[in-house]
């Protein structure tokens, strides 16, 4: 169908050991350069701060195909397995993001021919090969309708979707992995969605103390880690917060204020109170907490109001004017490109999320929101 | 979860016994170990161990499914169920659908039971589809429904008929509810005289009586009584709950609608950082924060207060006359778009906003005749 570099795994299953698709188109803002395999990513943050939309949006990258009929839509051709326990994911918002994205690198394709045609400068390379291309969008608008919707269909076969709806099935689908990789055979990503959805019901029903949850956790994390190092795959692991009062800010970065915060607690008991000095960090386990290479917490920054959420120690705070914030198109760091995204959106009445990435104890922060093909990161 | 004789047919109580000097007495430990280091430690035969390892995944994994398998069930099994006012289905981008847990919060007398019913007459009658309606509170009786049924529709047979769809319960505590959830999987439910398989025209969407609404009312109610004592005995059963009813509606394929209180969010002097709630924040503590995929805020506008607070006529008919007005936006979405929360002490603010962010609905008001 399409002249990708990478081939869909055609053997699954028969037991020849494809070797997994590399990931280093899965987000050049995020993840510059790309995880490498054997590398895990956490996604934390508050409810309701996208990690689930974030974690959606790079399996939707990780689907698609490197190039497609021509133009660059900047997916990575791999296999991805994602492992649900918040029970919030929507293949159906999957694939209408993928279409979405997919219609989005075809009009920068267009624009992009038109600009050739003029004789103008094409201002990023998102044509491959412009005969396909231009083969494409003299068809009508019924079948490239239906040309995105098969190649959605197409990049879903490569998606294995593994439901947990209780704790035992979550355990035991983690401890399981090495049968699930190998009967699929080529995965590179796993995403898991998310870590902490059944932490209250294993504290208090299966672990007694804290302590006895965190060697519960250790438990199925050293298999994890094994079987993820084994075959070379990347996991994304998005987590809630347990504890409100003292994440982030405080718990992450400064374990100085643990103590005092606890004691100014007035509302209703806090689970907190009889923490015996676990912190959030350590709460899934060392085996997690060691293994994480990509620490990435989320947070809410701005709302449409014109309210900045919280007091934080970056300029990111005095920014109310968000009309000098531009979009990025997703898998290109290139602004040129990104004009013609300006232009048809406005950023100021959309939510604006930041992300601070810590690898290697580098730390960075992005912005940005989320739109209806997924995540748009924000210029500076 | 004990490792028992006869699970498989290579799991003897010789290789239980073996496996318990290993320190391995449930599942979980066994699946921790890796096979090898087991077989040569236990003098198993790491095939044995191996396809008792599969019986387990069989029993107790996950299955794989795969993403076109998926999407295809997705689309023929997911249904938009409309709420009978056009404003909230606005809001909804179509109504409620199925697979999803929806919340309604709101403070005391805004009119988040009458919503519930309005729904599930909605449904039940134009509709035709079965609906389960958890009411712990007992707050409801035919009394609150027939009202609205006489509007939308004259004859007393279809009445009848529809009432019959909505099955009450009335659950004392939190293990009565998750009894009363299981009714949702039985695939087939006739209660009242009308059975389905009738040829009555209401029944073409509900042919074989599946319940496809469940309606909670309120689950405040069934908590709060938990909150006393160890908040950690509380989390666990909050995330046992929520675990219950949304994987109820994936593989049950019902929606769920779930009424919610709020609380106040300031907390005086320590105004959390990362706070997006204004003046107000769900009730039920922050885990349940993260449970439904959508959660709406139901607000009485200040200027339907008085009408509120009106002396009613005793008759049914007049109190259809009353209604009031509530703004609805969307605090939490999975896939709706994020409206803001207005503040309650500015009222020209609600006044003032253009009406995309704010929807406003007009829900009948019924106060139920003692």
């Amino acid at each position: 169908m399409s002249k990708t570099p990478t081939t869909k795994p055609l053997l699954g299953g028969l037991g020849c050991h494809i070797p997994p698709a590399d990931l280093i188109q899965l987000d050049p803002h995020l993840l510059p350069g790309g995880p490498q395999p054997g590398e895990v990513i956490e996604l934390t943050g508050g409810s309701n701060c996208g990690k689930s939309s974030l974690a959606q949006h790079l399996i939707a990258t990780a689907l698609l195909p490197h190039t497609w009929r021509g133009i660059k839509t900047g997916g990575c051709g791999a296999v991805v397995m994602l492992v649900d326990c918040d029970l919030h994911f929507s293949i159906l918002q999957l694939e209408n993001r993928m279409q979405k994205r997919i219609k989005q690198c075809l009009r920068l394709g267009k624009d992009a021919l038109k600009k050739r045609k003029l004789g103008q400068q094409a201002e990023e390379n998102v044509i491959v090969d412009e005969e396909e291309l231009r083969k494409l969008l003299h068809s009508d608008k019924g079948s490239i309708k239906n040309e995105i919707i098969s190649l959605v269909k197409q990049c879903l076969q490569s998606l294995s979707y593994l439901r947990c709806t209780n704790s035992t099935q979550y355990a035991i689908t983690l401890l399981s992995l090495e049968e699930y990789m190998m009967e699929q055979n080529g995965v590179s990503l796993l995403v898991i969605d998310s870590l902490s959805a059944y932490s209250w019901y294993d504290r208090v029903y299966r672990a007694k103390s804290w302590a006895k949850l965190k060697d519960y956790y250790n438990g199925i994390f050293t298999t994890v880690m094994t079987c993820i190092k084994k075959y070379s795959v990347v996991l994304i692991a998005t987590k809630g917060i347990l504890f409100s009062k003292k994440f982030l800010e405080d718990d992450y970065r400064d374990k100085s204020r643990l103590q005092t915060d606890l004691k100014e607690d007035g509302e209703m008991k806090d689970p907190e109170e009889d923490m015996e000095g676990v912190s959030e960090r350590e709460l899934f386990g060392n085996v997690w907490a060691s293994n994480v290479t990509h620490r990435i917490i989320l947070s809410l920054q701005h709302n449409p109001a014109g309210n900045v959420i919280g007091q934080n120690e970056d300029s990111f705070s005095e920014r109310n004017d968000t009309s000098s914030v531009s979009n990025v198109t997703p898998g290109s760091k290139d602004t040129n490109a990104n004009k013609s995204l300006n232009s048809t959106t406005s950023c100021s009445d959309r939510y604006l999320y930041a992300a601070e990435v810590t690898v290697n104890l580098n730390k960075s922060k992005l912005m940005y929101a989320i739109h209806e093909e997924g995540i748009r990161w924000q210029n500076k | 979860m004990r490792l028992t004789a006869g699970m498989c047919p290579a799991l003897t109580q010789d290789v239980i016994e073996k496996l318990r000097e290993c320190n391995i007495k449930n599942i979980l430990d066994f699946m921790k170990t890796d096979p090898e280091v087991l077989a040569m430690k236990a003098s198993i035969s790491y095939r044995d161990l191996c396809s008792i390892r599969r019986v387990i995944i069989a029993h107790s994994a996950a299955f794989v499914v795969r993403g076109e398998d998926l999407l295809k069930e997705a689309i023929t099994a997911t249904k938009v169920i409309p709420t009978g006012t056009a404003e909230l289905d606005r809001v909804l981008g179509g109504g409620v659908l199925t697979g999803e847990v929806v919340e309604l919060c709101g403070g005391w007398g805004v009119g988040k039971s009458s919503l519930c019913v309005t729904l599930a007459t909605h449904a039940a009658l134009r509709l035709g589809l079965s609906v389960l309606y958890i009411d712990p509170l007992n707050s409801i009786s035919a009394l609150r429904f027939t009202p609205i049924i006489e509007k939308l529709s004259e004859d007393a047979g279809t009445v009848e008929e529809a009432l019959s769809r909505i099955k009450v319960e009335s659950p004392a505590d939190v293990w009565g509810l998750l009894k009363a959830l299981d009714l949702v999987q039985q695939p087939y439910l006739s209660f009242g005289r009308f059975n389905t398989g009738g040829c009555s025209r209401f029944n073409s969407n509900n042919p074989s009586g599946k319940i496809k609404l469940v309606i909670l009312d309120s689950l405040a109610s069934i908590l709060t009584p938990l909150f006393i004592g160890s908040t950690k005995q509380e989390l666990g059963m909050i995330n046992q709950l929520a675990a219950a009813l949304k994987s109820l509606a994936c593989e049950q394929e019902v929606a769920i609608v779930v009424v919610n209180n709020v609380v106040q969010a300031d907390y005086g002097k320590r105004r959390k950082r990362n706070d997006v709630y204004d003046e107000w924040k769900p009730a039920l503590g922050r885990f349940w924060e993260s449970v439904p995929h959508t959660r709406l805020f139901i607000q009485r506008l200040p200027n339907s207060i008085r009408q509120h607070t009106k002396k009613l006529p005793t008759s049914h008919a007049q109190n259809m006359q009353d209604s009031m007005t509530v703004n609805i936006s969307v605090w939490k979405s999975t896939r709706l778009k994020r409206t803001v929360s207005m503040k309650a002490q500015n009222p020209e603010v609600n006044i003032s906003r253009s009406s995309d962010e704010m929807r406003r609905v007009l829900v009948p008001c019924l106060l139920s005749v003692p």
